[in-house]
């Protein structure tokens, strides 16, 4: 352990604190849902179009039933009447009615849909019986270009004859008398590519109902337990107390396992008709096909500028490919970048339209950051681009037109309060990490010696906290420690750890006299779960508060046993409550009495922001197109930070995700919606070898909208990154004439652009 | 309906005699038919390294093996590592480093790491780095897992 001064009020925040969660994890024991057996448990696979669109003419699943070890196989007609799972709107967006079927009916519209499932005994036999499924399919015209799908000409819906099923729009100021004004407009149209969240463990559940108690338990690899119940209650249309959902160990989500995959409601349907528990599992190719992707956005852009640097207006006008459905996030990304595309700057008026648009390609979701990387992308390039154009230097345009840190909170022209945060002190620190004059040096030199560097910055903003309610429950054992059950649930970040730090701090007891329950209806509080970086803000402040309650409690409970007035008893480290008197441990409160416990729910008022800054030093290798990071440094500002290490960590395996991101990760489509790179020999995961090495520091500006001064973590680098990256190679290919290029910059496209402009004679030097 | 053939291997110490299908892989003989869980699955193209375990001393994707294949060897899995309870020293150096977040891909890269400092004790960064290219992980960007991988180096070497 580490060490610990004896007293004091705040002992374990702050302090790297070894995780709970690692002894299970690295001896093996820790149960993802794939480990788990139950007697009898049946095994399900799924039968998925091999089309992007086609009319289903008929299924014929007799061969599949009389397959060794099958017990059922199902189509959606089969399975009806299910419900929907309800599309989010609560951010203002207006929705076409086009929920994600189960299982699909007289049409597919993705490559992968389910279409049937088969469940065997054993998995083998199970995939086995699925390849006799006979399905005749009558295809249908693709379209997975998002801006021919707005033609119309194939139409996925016909409740939405443009392929339009998202739109929503935010703006203030006087636009267009901004831009008459300016001295310099300012255009780019700019995109971000699908990608694959790929989690290392795939989707999956088990489903076992309980015949004779009618008790519907999913055990489910999902970010929280309370949205998969109510996911399930509106499909399967039965109470929400009927079913227990349990979320274990969770091997990686990011963002793709907010919302139940189709698949688990099949499984749920089919155990509840063969009363014996029924696992899905599915395998990496399938996350490729059918897990709901992120990203897919692109942006006309414009920004009036005027001579002195100043941004004075922007407009743009975003397309989100969303894909064949709509998840019930699937709105949230796309409103989310609306909301951030005037980035960390004051920029007075804007106006931005998006519409999110139908493909013949799987549905978009959240994906880390889910929003926060497109908004500051397109933040970033346009001010990159103005600095190009205006022909000054890019630190310096950021400096002119950065929110100030005694602004805040700040109402941004599309109706973002910003709570926090010291922008140009994050640029200072990033410059200064980066040696940022040098830097510039060593670039003039290095390109008069023929090489290709660029250096990029990036200044970013990280809304958290959305989804503003959490609660905590505490009970003091008879043991006298104390334990907690929250609403919010761990998929790698480690709220075991830090959240047992926040209370043993909370009742000055020691770490180990606390503990950390989560994850299970049945005994977890009503939560929405973890996602939008939104657990400890949220979930610690409930946490604090319950503690505070039981403090209280205990307080006067002692008085009365110590026979004391209350305002005698004082409270001692490790939970010893003494008054003149005498003194009494909570283990004998609690055998002296009623159980000790505390409920609390917290309410957050607003989103809280986290912000940070990257740089990047690049080179690039003109005959092969590599790219080379040289140097990469980050700051961020998230707030009071609980576990230095825990946070580290998330700034760390983000950062990675978000250099993926700019360098190799895109999941492409064929014009036939087939999908090309589905799997990690064609998707660009990076491997240790490929890692680049960070440097990386944090700031503070305690939020103060929540009692502990948190702010998220868990997003930051994915959102830096890639708008960090641009810059960096948009930079080091000015040079050969490119202004703007988007992301993934695989050593192809930076050869092709290479070659492509020593061809036309564009140069670049040498 | 499948051919079921006869494997004998011996699995963290102990001998295990069983009837599989001829089909088999390692992975699903050692999840399956011996409930040792803590070998994952994280892919189906042989990619990520989840599923690594030492078979006759060396790391091995046990998804890409027969279990057929297996026999007459000697396996070792992520179960076997921690022998009386107490955490091996890469395991330690994994908890000490927060080298694990989701935790999914630590079964494989442990055993990963165990072969690679077993071949060559005074592994740098760069040489584990390289190693380790077989076993992805989503969620810590690496760099934790090359220090533990240090550390355990450097403890081993004093355990030696
Ligand atoms: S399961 Fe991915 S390599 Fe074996
Ligand atoms: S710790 Fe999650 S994949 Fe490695």
């Amino acid at each position: 352990m580490t060490a610990q001064p004896a007293t004091g009020p705040v002992r374990w925040v702050g302090q790297s604190t070894r995780r709970v969660e690692d002894a299970r994890l690295l001896t093996g024991s820790g149960r993802f849902v794939h480990d788990l057996r139950f007697p009898g448990m049946l095994h399900m696979v799924t039968i998925r179009s091999p089309l992007a669109h086609a009319r289903v003419v008929a299924i014929d699943l007799a061969a599949v039933r009389s397959a060794s070890g099958v017990r059922a196989a199902v189509t959606g007609a089969d399975l009806a009447p299910l419900g929907s799972m309800p599309i989010m709107t609560d951010n203002g967006a207006q929705v076409a009615d086009v929920p994600v079927p189960i299982l699909a009916g007289d049409r597919v519209r993705f490559a992968g849909e389910p279409v049937a499932v088969v469940v065997a005994d054993s998995f083998e036999q199970a995939v086995d019986a699925a390849e006799l499924a006979d399905v005749e399919y009558s295809e249908l015209p693709v379209v997975t270009d998002p801006r021919e799908a707005l033609t119309g000409a194939v139409v996925l819906h016909e409740s939405a004859p443009d392929n339009v099923i998202m739109r929503w729009r935010a703006g203030s100021g006087d636009v267009a008398a901004a831009f008459a004004s300016a001295a310099l407009v300012v255009r780019a149209r700019v995109e971000l590519p699908r990608l694959a969240a790929a989690p290392m463990e795939p989707r999956g559940a088990v489903a076992s109902h309980d015949p004779a108690t009618g008790l519907l338990t999913v055990y489910a690899s999902a970010q929280d337990p309370h949205r998969p119940r109510l996911q399930l209650a509106a499909v399967l249309r039965r109470p929400p107390e009927s079913i227990r959902v349990v979320v274990g160990e969770v091997g990686g989500s990011f963002g793709s396992k907010s919302i139940l995959g189709p698949e688990v409601f099949a499984a749920a349907a089919l155990s509840i008709r063969l009363g014996v528990p029924v696992q899905w599992v599915e395998t990496r190719s399938e996350n490729f096909l059918a897990a709901y992707q992120g990203r897919g956005q692109q942006a006309d852009c414009e920004l009036a500028v005027a001579a002195d640097g100043r941004f004075l207006a922007l407009r743009a006008a975003l397309i989100a490919d969303i894909g064949a459905y709509l998840y019930p996030p699937s709105p949230v990304p796309p409103v989310l970048t609306g909301t951030l595309v005037t980035g960390v700057y004051d920029i007075p008026a804007a106006s931005v339209e998006v519409v999110g648009v139908a493909t013949n390609k799987v549905p978009t979701g959240p994906y880390r950051g889910a929003g926060r990387p497109e908004g500051a992308y397109i933040a970033e390039r346009m001010a990159d681009l103005a600095a190009a154009e205006l022909g000054m230097d890019r630190a310096e345009v950021r400096r002119r037109n950065l929110i100030p840190a005694a602004a805040h909170p700040f109402r941004t022209a599309v109706g973002t309060t910003i709570d926090s945060g010291d922008f140009p002190h994050l640029l200072d620190r990033v410059c200064e990490m980066l040696d940022y004059p040098g830097a510039l040096a060593r670039q003039r030199a290095d390109r008069e010696r023929g090489e290709v560097t660029g250096i990029g910055l990036s200044v970013f903003l990280e809304p958290a906290g959305l989804g503003f309610v959490e609660s905590a429950t505490l009970a003091v054992r008879p043991d006298g420690r104390v334990s907690a059950q929250v609403g919010t649930s761990s998929h790698g970040q480690g709220h075991q750890t830090a959240f047992a730090q926040l209370l043993a701090d909370a009742l000055d007891l020691d770490f180990d006299q606390v503990e950390i329950g989560y994850g299970d209806t049945a005994r977890a509080p009503a939560g929405v779960g973890t996602f939008a970086s939104r657990s400890a803000i949220v979930g610690g402040s409930a946490l604090k508060m319950a503690a505070q309650q039981l403090r209280e409690r205990a307080m006067s409970r002692a008085a009365e046993v110590l026979g004391a007035s209350p305002g005698e008893v004082t409270w001692h480290p490790g939970g010893r409550l003494a008054c003149p008197g005498g003194a009494v441990s909570l283990a004998e409160l609690v055998a002296a009495g009623d159980p000790l416990e505390a409920a609390a729910t917290f309410r957050l008022s607003a989103p809280v922001y986290s912000s940070g800054a990257y740089g990047a030093v690049v080179s690039i290798d003109r005959h092969t197109g590599a790219l080379r990071v040289d140097r990469l440094v980050a700051v961020h500002d998230a707030g009071v930070v609980l576990n230095p290490a825990i946070a580290e960590g998330q700034v760390v395996g983000a950062t990675l995700q978000g250099f993926a991101e700019a360098v190799s990760e895109q999941v492409l489509h064929g014009p036939d919606g087939q999908v090309l790179n589905g799997s990690f020999l064609g998707y660009g995961i990076l491997s240790a070898a490929e890692a680049p090495e960070l440097w990386s520091v944090f700031t503070q500006t305690p939020s103060p909208l929540n009692p502990l001064g948190v702010k998220g973590i868990g997003e930051t680098g994915t959102t830096g990154m890639p708008a960090a990256m641009a810059g960096a190679v948009t930079d080091a290919l000015a040079p050969f004439g490119v202004r703007h290029l988007d992301p993934p910059y695989t050593p192809e496209r930076l050869y092709q652009v290479i070659a492509g402009a020593e061809r036309s004679g564009t140069g670049g030097g040498q | 309906m499948s051919e079921h053939v006869r494997v004998e291997v011996t699995v963290n110490g102990t001998a295990h005699s069983t009837d599989v299908p001829a089909r088999r892989l390692l992975v699903s003989y050692l999840r399956d038919d011996l409930g040792l869980t803590g070998t994952k699955i994280g892919c189906d193209t042989s990619s990520c390294g989840a599923c690594t375990v030492l078979l006759d001393g060396e790391s091995v994707k046990s998804c890409t093996v027969l279990a057929v294949q297996a026999d007459g060897a000697r396996v070792e899995t992520i179960e076997s590592l921690a022998a009386g309870g107490s955490l091996h020293p890469v395991q330690e150096a994994f908890r000490e480093e927060h080298a694990l977040q989701c935790g999914f891909c630590t079964p494989g890269m442990v055993l990963a790491v165990v072969s690679l400092l077993r071949e060559n004790p005074g592994a740098c960064a760069e040489d584990i780095r390289r190693g380790l290219e077989g076993n992805l992980c989503r969620c810590t960007g690496y760099t934790p897992i090359v220090r533990a991988a240090i550390r355990a180096a450097g403890a081993e070497g004093e355990l030696a």
